[in-house]
């Protein structure tokens, strides 16, 4: 790891970034050999995603499942609580 | 080679990172004397509200966690201060001390508050020159145990700083430490996830029936640990759910097998990871638990700044947030900011964090000792 960089992805398992500072809508995002265009605004703190993630599937971050997606999640979109339900009550039982 | 720090070994074999003289009210009724002895004498004063009209668990709690002070390798010397028609005896309270020199007063039997206060000083002044010669012994890192705790949390803790404590949590177990991984609520939506990592069966199902335990506590009330949770301030800044904020704050433990479940204010009985089922109440609550328990330090991640200390133990702020680090340079001992920035991996951020953790070990004083910010405070009863 070197140099100032935009986001992280904690896990490599993650199909979400953090970003670390404010991107906007159209920036263009490395991720490993690919490069993924930002759909909307990301503030700082927030997460888009490194790939397409389907309606239904797990979002993840540490690796581990934090949410399911409720809609499609474009890679480069923000994946958020307008389209990531809790899953507390399914990880609890694990 | 061999990681040590110079500390004090005390006559039960456990070991110390300072050399502190407490001084312990019994009960609330006699925490101002405490504090006033404390304040004219520069040390540290343990106040909080319980110690006479508690039944069963609650009286066995606050007696627990003074017992865990006044027994604890930090702590050199002990005064007790009480009333004298309290549950929580002076005399007594100063015996669980053990083998270092200890006083006690009474308000009653000084003749009043002014008298008290008087007397207290006189008393820690002679403290004072009974330790004043204390020997330092040159101790291995295996012996420490680091609890830890977050507090005015932000992005930076759940990706940098936490994952660093994690690290740094890793490293010193496999150096032969041990861990404390407390706040009971903090772990609920990765309940699941610690379960599987605990050393049996049984401790993984306690860890589901604890918090489990929590939420029922809150149904009673009509209410739900879910209830806005990630909180409004959460979510604007980015944390999704329950788990996610979860995940994020059990990364403090690291990475190891769970040893098993403490209650509040009790031993561990071997090294690496425990899991303490801390106490309801403000984050004081929770760090009086677990260093009343014999951690001798406190990793403590702070997104936006929190400055509270801790009489019995240096507590370490550890950030990831520059600005939080730039803006409140009294406050904050670590930067893990490196992390966020890619110039550090969580890992190297992690052994950086252990050295600071031994160097303050080995005397170095943390913000919160250099400033005397100090808070102290017994909760409720753990369910």
């Amino acid at each position: 790891m070197a140099g100032t960089r935009r986001y992280v992805v904690v896990d490599e398992r993650d199909n979400v970034a953090t970003v670390v500072e404010p991107l906007k809508k159209g920036d263009s995002v490395e991720v490993g050999s690919t490069k993924i265009r930002l759909l909307r605004d990301i503030p700082e703190g927030h997460k888009f995603a490194l790939s397409m993630i389907p309606r239904g599937s797990y979002v993840v971050k540490y690796g581990e499942w934090i949410g399911r997606a409720t809609a499609d999640i474009a890679a480069g979109d923000h994946a958020h609580v307008h389209n990531v339900e809790d899953i507390v009550d399914e990880v609890r039982k694990l | 080679m061999r990681k040590t720090f110079k500390g004090y070994r005390r006559a039960d074999g456990r070991a110390g990172v300072r050399n502190y003289i407490a001084v312990v009210p019994t009960v609330l009724c006699s925490v101002s004397v405490a504090r006033s002895i404390a304040e004219a004498t520069k040390i540290n004063a343990f106040p909080h509200e319980g110690g006479c009209g508690q039944v069963g668990p609650e009286r066995e709690h606050t007696s627990r966690i003074l017992r865990g002070v006044v027994s604890h390798p930090n702590v050199g010397a002990v005064l007790t201060v009480g009333l004298s028609c309290e549950q929580v005896d002076a005399a007594k309270l100063a015996e669980a001390a053990g083998d270092k020199p200890t006083r006690h007063i009474r308000i009653h039997d000084a003749g009043g508050n002014t008298k008290a206060v008087k007397r207290g000083i006189e008393l820690v002044n002679e403290l004072k020159n009974e330790i004043k010669g204390a020997e330092h012994t040159r101790i291995g890192v295996e012996e420490l145990t680091i609890a830890t705790q977050c507090g005015s949390s932000d992005t930076g803790s759940g990706i940098a700083s936490n994952p660093a404590v994690g690290a740094m949590a890793d490293r010193l177990i496999e150096l032969g430490g041990a861990i404390i991984l407390g706040e009971t609520g903090g772990l609920y939506g990765a309940a699941g996830l610690m379960a599987r990592r605990a050393a049996t069966k049984q401790i993984g199902d306690e860890i589901i029936t604890m918090t489990d335990k929590l939420e029922v506590y809150y149904k009673r009330m009509g209410h739900s640990l879910r209830e806005g949770n990630p909180t409004p301030g959460n979510i604007a800044g980015g944390l999704t759910t329950l788990v996610e904020k979860s995940l994020g704050g059990v990364r403090k433990g690291g990475t190891n097998t769970i040893q098993g479940i403490l209650g509040p204010g009790e031993k561990t009985t071997s090294r690496g990871l425990w899991v303490m089922n801390t106490s309801h109440g403000i984050g004081s609550c929770a760090a009086a638990d677990m260093l009343a328990s014999g951690a001798q330090l406190l990793a403590y991640t702070t997104g936006g700044g929190n400055p509270i200390g801790n009489p019995l133990a240096p507590v370490v702020k550890i950030t990831a947030t520059r600005r939080t680090i730039e803006r409140l340079d009294d406050i904050i001992d670590f930067d893990a900011s490196p992390v966020l920035r890619g110039e550090e991996t969580v890992k190297e951020c992690g052994d950086r964090l252990l050295d600071e953790m031994i160097a303050v070990a080995n005397g170095k004083k943390v913000q919160a000792e250099k400033t005397r910010h100090t808070a102290f405070a017994i909760g409720d009863v753990a369910l």
